[in-house]
């Protein structure tokens, strides 16, 4: 060893030893800490239950946080099994509540019970809460077990007074049993529980914690709030439960329960209270606006089947009128169908344009006809109208069953139908009124009989002459009667144009020439002709005439001036 | 003050005779067709300890089965003590007796077990060998018992009773 070397051991020799022993401490705390972690898992386990948790209570929080802040998804995912049936079974049961409540609102709003109440609430002054509160009380808890879940062994019990023994534990277990065996008979796999279970009067309520489980025997009509209160008792003994601190049966003397009968039967009464009086305000409101729009309904929907009524109505009154249809039944069901069965007339108008027109706010009416004989009056007119295919200028009415035919017709229908129309289908009786059509013949027939009977009197009818044609003071009567004659042939003739040719002949002796005579006849003949103008004789008629003389048959000794009427046929 | 209360059930095969051991043991409080109807009977009895202190039993009676299924096993939860019932005149229920204390196991790890042999009135007619008795009393208590004439049943619940105290 060098003199430096010997000089460093003398001057550093302790702290030369005190770093050699941190040296060593540092190997053995690497050391340690590496077989730290695979001996943590037992250490903890090993540890005493109450420092250990009270130690990991902070960091685990923080470290929870942490967790819940950074890796959400992961947190959400792992807890998510859990939260869902949570949340649902707290929807059901606040469902459930509601349900409830609104039907105690309707039981106690509507039922003869609840209107009883109300009357019985107004005559004492009493609040209704009160009123019904009293009614609903009429209850009584037996027995409540506090029994632990897995075994169902009782953990508390409490009986009201005066009750019989009862062996606590075997009907804890059996009831922890019937509830296991409902439960898997049921639903294995979900968290359902066997609840309520009823028995006449008797009611058996069990209410489930993860731990614990309450069951109360009741006699009667408990409230919804007992249950509210069971449910509270229930979540205050899983607190004290909560840790560790009092579980199993040996730690059970030491929870504080809270579930005698009597103290339940209270608390219950004053949730009761204060909830009916909370809320009795309010629910006026609502049942009012129940009332109202109940009302409303009713009014609404009467109305409307009234109105439809009425439609209805008037159909069938329109229907029983329609002539020719007979109405045998009509089912109606407001706004939804409208069925009508009836006979139909085959002449009678058409009923179903009828029904078509009936306002009936979309219901299409069923109509079923059946064929039948009418004997009403517009159905027997319109039936001898197409049976006796009457022409237009033949009317027809009936009345009564007495048909009425009157105006013209062609003579050869008149003798196919006159007999005919007595028997029609409904025809009582027939006044037949009806004239051949007059095309003229007849007249026209008399008129050529008048001419013709004027051409006759004309061969009789002469003009005498003494001399010349100086005619005897007699003529002048004929000339008057020939000149009106005259003015009715050409009337006759023009009215119904009958062909008439008239001459005018002169006539004298034989004595004297032939030529003297000649000269004398014409002569005679324009005298007669000018002397019928004179007279009003029509001068077409004279102007067309032939002005003629007769050769003188021997020995004549006439001398006057005549009118000769050719008449035509009378036909056209 | 009123003893703490132990769940127990009775397991083994069909006609052993563990409906026989509990009407002798215990007042009956439920009518035995909850065993056909639900599969479970449930009474209790208090039973004096050697000590001079008193253990109140919760006797589960499951209905007679060579195996377990969910819902037996859910009868079986909270259980404290088991009492295995087999009957001597049939072997076979011995075995179903071990296969149902080994099914029981991995819900019961720490549950206190008494094999009983029941039916001694028929001894002259058993099949389990003596010695075959001997062999499981190294593992667990064993007594034989008789339903019908009351031997060694009080005996058999004061012994799971005792070793629940324990």
């Amino acid at each position: 060893m060098s003199d430096l070397e010997r000089l460093k051991h003398l001057l550093l020799a302790d702290e030369r030893e005190t770093l050699l022993l941190a040296e060593q401490r540092i190997a053995a705390l690497e050391q340690a800490n590496q077989e730290l972690a695979t001996l943590l898992p037992s250490l903890v386990r090993a540890a005493p239950q109450e420092p250990m948790t009270r130690a990991l209570a902070s960091p685990v929080a923080a470290a929870l946080g942490n967790a819940v802040h950074e890796n959400r998804a992961s947190i959400i995912d792992a807890l998510f099994p859990v939260i869902g049936p949570i949340i649902r079974k707290a929807i059901a049961e606040a469902l459930r509540g509601l349900m409830r409540d609104m039907n105690q609102v309707f039981e106690h709003g509507f039922s003869p019970r609840g209107i009883r109440w109300r009357i019985e609430a107004w005559r004492s002054g009493v609040p209704f809460a009160q009123v019904v509160l009293k009614h609903s009380l009429n209850y009584r808890i037996d027995h409540v077990f506090l029994i632990e879940r897995d075994s169902g062994l009782v953990l508390h019990r409490a009986s009201s007074p005066g009750l019989p023994e009862l062996d606590a534990d075997a009907i804890a277990g059996m009831l922890t049993a019937i509830g296991q065996f409902v439960r898997d008979s049921v639903g294995p796999e979900g968290d359902e529980s066997l609840e309520a279970a009823r028995v006449g009067e008797h009611l058996l309520w069990v209410l489930d914690g993860p731990r614990a489980s309450i069951a109360s025997f009741i006699q009667g009509v408990p409230p919804d709030t007992l249950r509210v209160i069971l449910s509270d008792r229930l979540e205050q003994i899983h607190a004290q439960m909560a840790g560790d601190r009092l579980q199993g049966v040996d730690q059970a003397g030491a929870l504080q329960t809270g579930l005698d009968p009597l103290e339940l039967v209270a608390a219950s009464a004053a949730m009761s209270d204060r909830r009916e009086l909370a809320t009795s305000k309010s629910l006026r409101w609502p049942v009012l606006l129940i009332l109202i729009l109940v009302l409303a309904a009713l009014t609404w929907h009467f109305v409307r089947v009234e109105r439809w009524n009425m439609r209805v109505d008037a159909l069938r009154a329109a229907l029983a009128t329609h002539a020719g249809f007979l109405l045998t039944d009509l089912e109606s069901k407001p706004w939804r169908s409208l069925s009508i069965d009836g006979l139909l007339d085959p002449d009678a108008v058409a009923v179903a344009p009828m029904v078509e027109a009936a306002d009936l706010g979309g219901v299409r009416a069923q109509l079923r006809t059946l064929g039948f004989v009418s004997t009403d009056d517009p159905v027997l007119v319109r039936r001898a109208r197409r049976l006796l295919a009457a022409p237009a200028t033949v009317t027809l009415d009936a009345r009564n069953g007495a048909l009425r035919v009157q105006g013209t017709a062609e003579p050869a229908w008149i003798d196919a139908n006159q007999a005919r129309a007595g028997w029609l289908a409904g025809v009582r009786s027939v006044d037949w009124q009806v004239r051949p059509v007059d095309d003229g013949s007849a007249r026209r027939n008399a008129a050529h009989a008048e001419l013709t009977g004027l051409a006759a009197r004309f061969e009789h009818d002469h003009v005498s002459f003494a001399h010349d044609v100086d005619s005897d003071a007699v003529s002048a009567k004929v000339l008057d009667q020939l000149a009106a004659s005259l003015v009715r042939v050409a009337a006759l003739s023009a009215e119904f144009g009958i062909p008439v040719k008239l001459g005018i002949e002169g006539h004298t002796d034989s004595v004297g020439s032939s030529e003297t005579n000649r000269k004398l006849r014409l002569a005679r003949a324009v005298w007669l002709r000018d002397k019928l103008r004179d007279r009003g004789a029509p001068a077409g008629l004279l102007q067309q005439a032939d002005l003629g003389e007769i050769a003188v048959e021997k020995d004549s000794t006439f001398r006057g001036a005549s009118l000769r009427l050719t008449v035509g046929a009378s036909g056209p | 003050m009123t003893p703490q209360a132990r769940k127990i059930c009775m397991l083994g095969d069909f006609g052993v005779g563990k409906t026989s051991l509990v009407a002798r043991f215990v007042r009956n409080t439920f009518s035995d067709a909850y065993l056909t109807t639900v599969g479970v009977k449930v009474d209790s009895k208090e039973v004096a300890l050697a000590n001079g202190q008193a253990q109140k039993l919760v006797v589960w009676d499951i209905a007679g089965r060579s195996a377990l299924d969910a819902l037996n096993m859910s009868y079986l939860r909270g259980a404290s003590g088991l009492l295995l019932v087999a009957d001597g005149t049939r072997e076979s229920t011995l075995r179903t007796a071990i296969d149902l204390l080994m099914q029981s196991r991995s819900l019961l790890p720490d549950a206190q077990a008494v094999l009983l042999v029941n039916k001694l009135d028929l001894v002259e007619r058993w099949e389990v060998a003596p010695s075959t008795l001997v062999e499981l009393r190294h593992t667990l208590p064993v007594l034989e018992t008789s339903a019908r004439a009351g031997d060694g049943v009080e005996q058999a619940f004061a012994e799971l009773a005792g070793r629940l105290q324990a």
